[in-house]
């Protein structure tokens, strides 16, 4: 009996330490997102109102550097005429496009010499790193602003690589084959080269979900919301994480990410890290956290920004099975980013970077989405179980919806108050009811994802998973 | 309690929302009239009808849209415009945007006050100088130097600060002094207190005018202690192409710092020093790929003999200079 009565009181013990563990856990969370919206707001608050992008044509047009965009194209038959046609028409005053198709096995090679009247040519480039045989070179003998470079495949961050070799402008822009830039987002994103050009090395931009958006020969003609719900699930998330977790971050210089789908990067940096890591699920993250190691190893003073107005357009997973591999992927990159630079986590060697940014990386994703999803599990139970007292259930409860609620609108706040991208009072209605839906059943979901890619990471599974396209809308379909 | 209170900020921007967008669609009719009468006045140059049309627009959507019509415009049409703005006072409007406005606003306002060349203008850029904001500063110098007011360069410089003076900016003023006040952008070069990058723009504006009397100058410019210097030197030499800098792009071609090669090597062929061909076939083999790879176009553009030179490298044994010689060849033959 006593024995009995030991044992419960054992697990009565430990059921309460790891509640109080999952609890700390999503308290911290909900700290270091509360922070985020503070700083972002103060960021935005400071930043000036946008200027026109004709403004910057007539202020910048002369001393822009010369930029090129690289996109890595795998399978993209569908969208890379609509890309091409988006890149070709940018306000820029000195650039070049260049498409590497990365071994596709549907036709986007033939596609892309069929659009836009290909012929091989020679180009000599700079063997600076390493990548699979390109197997040809491609350009338009009228227009020599496009090129296209046929590689063997080897991966996203392969083909950007040899993109990175083939191309001669000081700075390069990669973006993902089935995203559509703004056509003044070069000029925007080039604006802290111009200046700060001593010190900026890195520029992301906005990613903004294109789905049930109106696009013709490449340009946005009609903004809308998407109407299917993961869609719109996906706008509110990624408002927070541009808007509110880029823009805090980059204000205190600490930016650990630059989306894949669309950053600036300068290409001699690039370089001298090594370029991107083949066979890396989160390449755009690893490089990003390299530059940081490089420029405190060699003591630079160096900037990586986030800012928001340069905004590339891409589609959003329909699917909750194409949303899960992502989400999945992300996590196993994230997870990836953090053991391989695990000598920078608390380190003080590189400041904000091990301090902080490290430090967000190893809650948010690291120990995070286990334990939010031991929580959900865990506090219902010990609560019915007697363990755990009702107000305990109702702090977690508070913790995870309210927060969430509360930071998912803020960011909502944030973007109608300094940026109103979004085109009427009814697309912002719908948005708000979506920020306070979403954390109801599609975060929960989002965790399962995550954790998945944890267990993925641990079983070393490098699978990177097809993501199914429809393309996008187009005014003249 | 914190969730609520969002919401209820949102609600509230929702409905501000619906406010601002009827005010805009106030305003863009505004803009329309406004475009259709400055329209009208490039054809019928009535000013008494233009200025009828105008009497009833807000002066700040004049001030604002105006200005898109007349970036779109040049000459005596364009002339005519800014008179009839100056005529209404919008300068005193754009005056105001200047002490008051936003950064955005007051860099807007810097630009297009050079429309207004007045004693008035100039005291509002000058106080401008001493604004917050770099890029306020920055632009102010540049309307200045445009309308010919641009107090001494030095003391300029020093207003616009350790940050704006390292922005790529300052080659648009000191573009709008070259002509006139180069001795100026000579001492900014020479001066070994000033920053590296603020030293090279001045050095790269100086190539760009065209003006010979600078070439002894920036010659000696390419022996500078810093290799920043020295490249932009080498640059500027090129830019101005006097074929009597072939000694100097020669000397450069061997210099230490890669940078200072590959500016030479551009250089080389805007120059015509044909005498470079040894220099530049030993730079095919040079460990930078940009110094290579101008070497091999510099070879190429000096006709056979350089063709021939690269022939033979591009026939020889494997190596990089082989590779590279090869590859510029492929290129250039397409």
């Amino acid at each position: 009996m006593t024995l009995d009565a030991d044992i419960t009181a054992f697990l009565f013990d430990v059921a309460f330490w790891i509640a109080v563990i999952v609890m700390t856990s999503g308290l911290l969370q909900t700290l270091v997102y509360l922070a985020q919206l503070l700083v972002a707001t103060y960021a935005l608050m400071r930043r000036p109102p946008v200027a026109r992008s004709s403004l910057l044509w007539h202020r910048f047009a002369d001393v822009a550097p010369p930029i090129a965009i690289i996109v890595p194209a795998y399978n993209e038959q569908l969208n890379v005429t609509e890309t091409v046609h988006s890149l070709l028409s940018m306000e820029y005053p000195s650039y070049e496009v260049i498409i590497v198709n990365d071994g596709s096995k549907d036709r986007t090679l033939e596609v892309l010499i069929e659009a836009f009247q290909l012929r091989q040519f020679a180009r000599s480039y700079e063997e600076a790193l390493g990548h699979q045989p390109i197997r040809g070179i491609y350009g338009n003998p009228t227009n020599d602003r496009l090129t296209v470079v046929d590689k063997e495949n080897g991966g996203k961050a392969d083909a950007q690589n040899a993109g990175i070799n083939v191309s001669r402008a000081p700075l390069f822009c990669v973006i993902d084959g089935d995203s559509i830039l703004e056509n003044d987002a070069l000029l925007r994103a080039s604006q802290p080269f111009i200046e700060d050009p001593e010190r900026t090395i890195a520029v992301g931009g906005t990613i903004r979900i294109a789905n049930n958006s109106t696009f013709e020969r490449g340009s946005v003609t009609e903004v809308r919301l998407p109407t299917k719900l993961l869609p719109l699930f996906q706008v509110i998330e990624y408002l927070r994480a541009f808007l509110m977790a880029r823009l805090a971050w980059s204000r205190i210089n600490a930016l650990m990410l630059i989306s894949g789908a669309f950053g600036v990067f300068r290409r001699g940096d690039v370089i001298a890290v090594g370029g991107f890591t083949k066979g890396s699920m989160g390449e755009d993250m690893d490089l990003v956290l390299k530059l940081h190691r490089h420029m405190k190893n060699v003591g630079k003073d160096y900037r990586i920004e986030f800012i928001p107005e340069p905004v590339c357009w891409t589609e959003a997973p329909e699917t909750l099975a194409v949303l899960g591999r992502q989400r999945s992927r992300w996590q196993r990159g994230a997870l990836e980013c953090f053991f391989r630079y695990r000598g920078m986590f608390m380190n003080p060697r590189y400041g904000r970077i091990g301090l902080l940014g490290m430090v967000h990386v190893f809650i948010v994703d690291v120990v995070g989405p286990v334990a939010e999803v031991l929580g959900y599990i865990l506090i219902p139970l010990f609560w019915y179980l007697g363990i755990l007292n009702l107000d305990f259930l109702l702090a977690y409860t508070a913790l995870v919806f309210v927060y969430g609620i509360f930071v998912s609108v803020g960011s909502l706040v944030l973007e109608e108050m300094e940026l109103r991208r979004f085109p009427n009072a009814r697309d912002l209605a719908i948005l708000m009811l979506a920020a306070i839906a979403e954390n109801f059943g599609y975060r929960q979901l989002n965790n399962f994802w995550r954790i998945r890619g944890c267990w993925q990471f641990l079983r070393q599974d490098n699978t990177w998973g097809e993501m199914t396209r429809t393309g996008f809308n187009s005014s003249t379909n | 309690m914190l969730a609520l209170m969002s919401i209820s900020v949102m609600l509230a921007l929702i409905v501000r929302r619906v406010i601002v967008t009827r005010l805009e669609k106030k305003r863009n009719v505004a803009k329309a009239r406004l475009n259709a009468a400055l329209i009208r006045f490039t054809a019928d140059e009535d000013k008494e009808k233009v200025l009828e049309s105008l009497s009833d627009i807000p002066r700040t959507v004049i001030a604002d849209a105006g200005f898109e019509v007349l970036a779109l415009l040049r000459g005596n049409e364009r002339h005519m415009i800014e008179e009839v703005f100056a005529q209404i006072g919008i300068q005193r409007v754009i005056q105001k945007q200047l002490r008051h406005g936003n950064r955005s606003q007051r860099i807007f306002a810097a630009e297009r006050l050079t429309a207004f060349p007045a004693a008035e203008t100039n005291r509002a850029l000058l106080a401008a100088l001493r604004d917050r904001s770099r890029q306020v500063r920055i632009s102010a110098a540049i309307a200045l130097g445009e309308m010919q007011a641009l107090p001494p360069l030095a003391e300029v410089m020093n207003m616009i600060g350790y940050r704006g003076q390292r922005s790529a900016q300052i080659v648009d003023l000191f573009q709008t002094i070259a002509a006139d006040r180069s001795d100026e952008l000579r001492s900014v070069a020479l001066d070994p207190r000033a920053n590296v990058f603020m030293r090279s723009a001045a050095m790269a504006v100086l190539g760009q005018t065209g003006d010979y009397s600078h070439l002894t100058f920036i010659r000696e410019m390419t022996s500078d202690d810093s290799a920043d210097i020295a490249a932009a030197a080498v640059n500027a030499v090129g830019r101005l192409a006097h074929p009597s800098s072939a000694p100097t792009i020669i000397k450069a071609l061997k210099h230490a710092d890669w940078r200072v090669r590959s500016e030479a090597a551009q250089a080389v062929r805007l120059v015509g020093a044909k005498d470079a061909m040894p220099e530049l076939t030993d730079l095919l083999d040079d460990a930078e790929w940009p110094v290579r790879y101008w070497a091999a176009h510099a070879l190429h553009a000096f006709g056979q003999e350089g063709i021939d030179m690269l022939r033979s490298v591009a026939e020889g044994d494997p190596s990089r200079s082989q590779r590279t010689a090869s590859m510029v060849m492929a290129e250039d033959a397409a």
